[in-house]
């Protein structure tokens, strides 16, 4: 039993990294023999334009910062036994929280202006991962299912909003919501994208590492995962805790998306997220949603998307390519950490 | 006059109902069937677009209609099996493996489909079977739908009387409720399952291939705009039951043809509000199934997504 609860070693997990790499590496390696490509300098080029200058790694930070408030979104329910599929509504409901304070409120003081936004796009992103957390810590539903579903009411409620309701009055025909004014934006790095956001991702990491493994809040998550039924009768509020993880998720995802809203689009718009949330609940699950390696792996993955997207412009290669390569790294480390706990070295 | 009016407008609007569910039937039917059998597969979406990219790359290829189906449901259920592999033969997440394989069914069709994007070619056609169009009723609404329509009630039928009456369809739910006692039992867990998660990535395929050959007519990048999702959706609402499943897809294919015709008789109401129906109803049929399920006996299979990790044989 012990052994099960355990998580994998160091030495198990870098191995299983290594093998995904290594896997989805040749796999890709194969599609672009198959279209006539050269895997070597294809996949060179992929890595020097994600990680091979400044302008790159700009590129690939600003990326990395909704990532890694995703993975987060998706790691702190994922620590207490709770898979959080939602992260994608939530990111979208953070957004409309604080598109919510710009279109009914631009009257604010400037001063008041950027903590109501973020307060709202973090009460929009809490509501909706806390809803799934109760049905599923009052009468058991699974947050899965009831996740996934709210996924796409976050989506049709900003499709209404921006088509209906809030649409900018001067928008001739073009669905979006009034700008967000410069009082209302995230600071940013220079002239960068680079946004608070990262500082937000980076504290709430290093905060959610030190409380998990000493606090006693962090072992009653630690203990809801294990067993929930020992976890009550030791006197934690199960439902409870299920249901305020959950929220603390959804926030964390609202913070990418009041980024992703104030910062890159500049008000709200379909197609915000555009797959976001499921990256980063990949992201997490792909380190066992292990909080001190959420900051390496999100820089990866974002280099990755960086470097592909380089290569669209300039090899002509689909932007599909890496939608391969990261689903074959993610299957690939999947069944790899799969596999080593299977052969008992975890 | 009037009134003939009325009666074709509603029978195309039916017709249309059935028409543009059919992809999400296909899809639902084969993911109740997996779900049946305690594997949730989030991969619909993955695999429903890997059929799709495969049917028209055949047809454009080949010509062969019918070839072009039977190839997009053995792909997708070549790229189910790595599901399979990770939730059955490794007792992994489910979860995350299935939104994995929507990431890389999505990335492969993008990319291997892209010489046939754009390009033309004869799709599936209407066709009347025999005696159907004598029917009263019925026979108006499936009337000159394409052969898949077809297919799909006719799967929806066998899947039912195989799940509910066939030692196959016991195995299978027995393997979705209780996999330990089912495996004292003598059943084979694992390669029921293996088998039920291989024929829904076959009938998600099926699902992408009606939906490119026979209702869109071209290939798109990530055409099915969500309907994976909606499948997963839907097998809630229909409460695991293969009939209701089909109802449920021909609902929401209402759903969607309804709105620019009502829009075009002038009348107006906000179309993404509706959209939001089918998953609000899902939320809402999910929280009663799991209340219900835990006073009479069981509504959604009791060991869904759960692995099991015992021997094979």
């Amino acid at each position: 039993m012990i052994a099960r609860i355990a998580r994998p070693a160091w030495s198990h997990w870098l191995r299983a990294s290594a093998i995904a790499i290594g896997g989805a590496a040749l796999a890709l390696s194969v599609l672009l023999l198959m279209v006539g490509r050269s895997p070597a300098a294809t996949l060179a080029a992929v890595f020097l334009n994600g990680f091979g200058s400044q302008l790159a790694w700009v590129e690939t930070v600003t990326r990395a910062v909704p990532l890694l408030l995703c993975a987060l979104a998706t790691a702190i329910p994922a620590r207490a036994g709770l898979f959080n599929i939602g992260v994608e509504g939530q990111f979208i409901a953070g957004a409309i929280g604080a598109t919510s304070v710009v279109v009914l409120g631009p009257n604010l003081p400037a001063g008041l202006m950027l903590p109501a936004v973020t307060a709202a796009a973090m009460a929009g992103g809490a509501l909706w991962g806390w809803l799934p957390g109760l049905l599923r810590g009052l009468l058991g539903v699974s947050e899965v299912l009831s996740g996934l579903m709210l996924n796409y009411v976050a989506i049709f409620l900003m499709e209404h909003l921006v088509h209906g309701p809030w649409k900018d009055p001067h928008a001739l025909g073009w669905p979006y919501s009034i700008a967000f004014p410069n009082a209302a934006v995230l600071p940013r790095l220079g002239q960068t994208n680079i946004h608070l956001g990262l500082l937000f991702g980076l504290a709430l990491t290093l905060a959610a590492y030190v409380a998990l493994r000493s606090t006693t809040w962090g072992f009653s998550v630690r203990l809801t995962a294990a067993n929930p039924r020992l976890a009550r009768r030791a006197g934690v509020r199960v439902g409870l805790l299920i249901a305020l993880t959950m929220a603390l998720g959804g926030a964390a995802a609202a913070l990418a998306g009041l980024g992703e809203v104030s910062v890159i689009q500049g008000r709200l718009r379909p197609g915000l997220s555009s797959g976001l949330g499921y990256a980063g609940f990949l992201v997490s699950f792909a380190v066992a949603n292990r909080f001190e390696f959420l900051v390496p792996a999100t820089l990866l993955v974002a280099g990755l998307y960086t470097g592909a997207d380089a290569l669209q412009l300039t090899a002509g290669l689909p932007s599909a390519t890496v939608d391969i390569f990261m689903g074959v790294l993610f299957v690939a480390t999947f069944i790899a950490q799969e596999a080593g706990k299977r052969r008992g070295d975890g | 006059m009037e009134s003939t009016d009325v009666g074709l407008f509603l029978v195309s609007l039916f017709a249309g109902a059935i028409r543009c569910g059919t992809p999400i039937a296909f899809a639902a039917l084969g993911e109740t069937l997996s779900e049946k059998a305690g594997i949730l597969n989030l991969g619909i979406e993955g695999l429903m677009l890997v059929g799709a990219m495969v049917a028209v790359a055949v047809q454009v290829e080949t010509g062969n209609l019918w070839l072009a189906v039977i190839a997009a449901g053995l792909s997708s259920a070549v790229l189910a099996s790595i599901h399979a592999y990770v939730a059955v033969g490794l007792g992994g997440n489910q979860v995350v493996s299935g939104i994995a394989l929507s990431l890389l069914g999505a990335g492969l069709s993008g990319f291997l489909g892209r010489p046939y994007v754009g390009i033309r070619f004869d799709g599936i056609g209407a066709w009347t079977p025999p005696l159907i169009s004598d029917l009263p009723v019925v026979g108006q609404l499936f009337a000159s739908q394409d052969p898949l329509v077809y297919v799909c009630v006719v799967a929806a039928v066998g899947i039912s009387l195989l799940l509910f009456h066939s030692r196959f369809g016991l195995y299978v739910r027995a393997a979705g409720e209780d996999p330990q006692a089912a495996f004292a039992q003598g059943v084979p867990v694992h390669q029921v399952r293996v088998i039920a998660v291989l024929v829904g990535g076959f009938f998600a395929g099926l699902g992408g291939a009606h939906l490119s050959l026979a209702y869109t007519h071209l290939w798109a990048e990530r055409m099915t705009a969500g309907q994976g999702w909606i499948a997963a959706g839907l097998v809630i609402v229909a409460r695991w039951r293969p009939a209701a499943v089909l109802a449920a897809a021909y609902l929401f294919g209402g759903l969607t043809v309804l709105h620019p015709r009502l829009q075009a008789a002038g009348v107006s109401f906000s179309p993404y509000l509706v959209s939001m129906f089918p998953y609000l109803g899902a939320i809402l049929a999910l929280v009663l199934a799991t209340v219900a399920s835990r006073g009479r006996g069981p509504i959604l299979p009791a060991a869904l997504a759960r692995s099991f990790r015992g021997a094979w044989s």
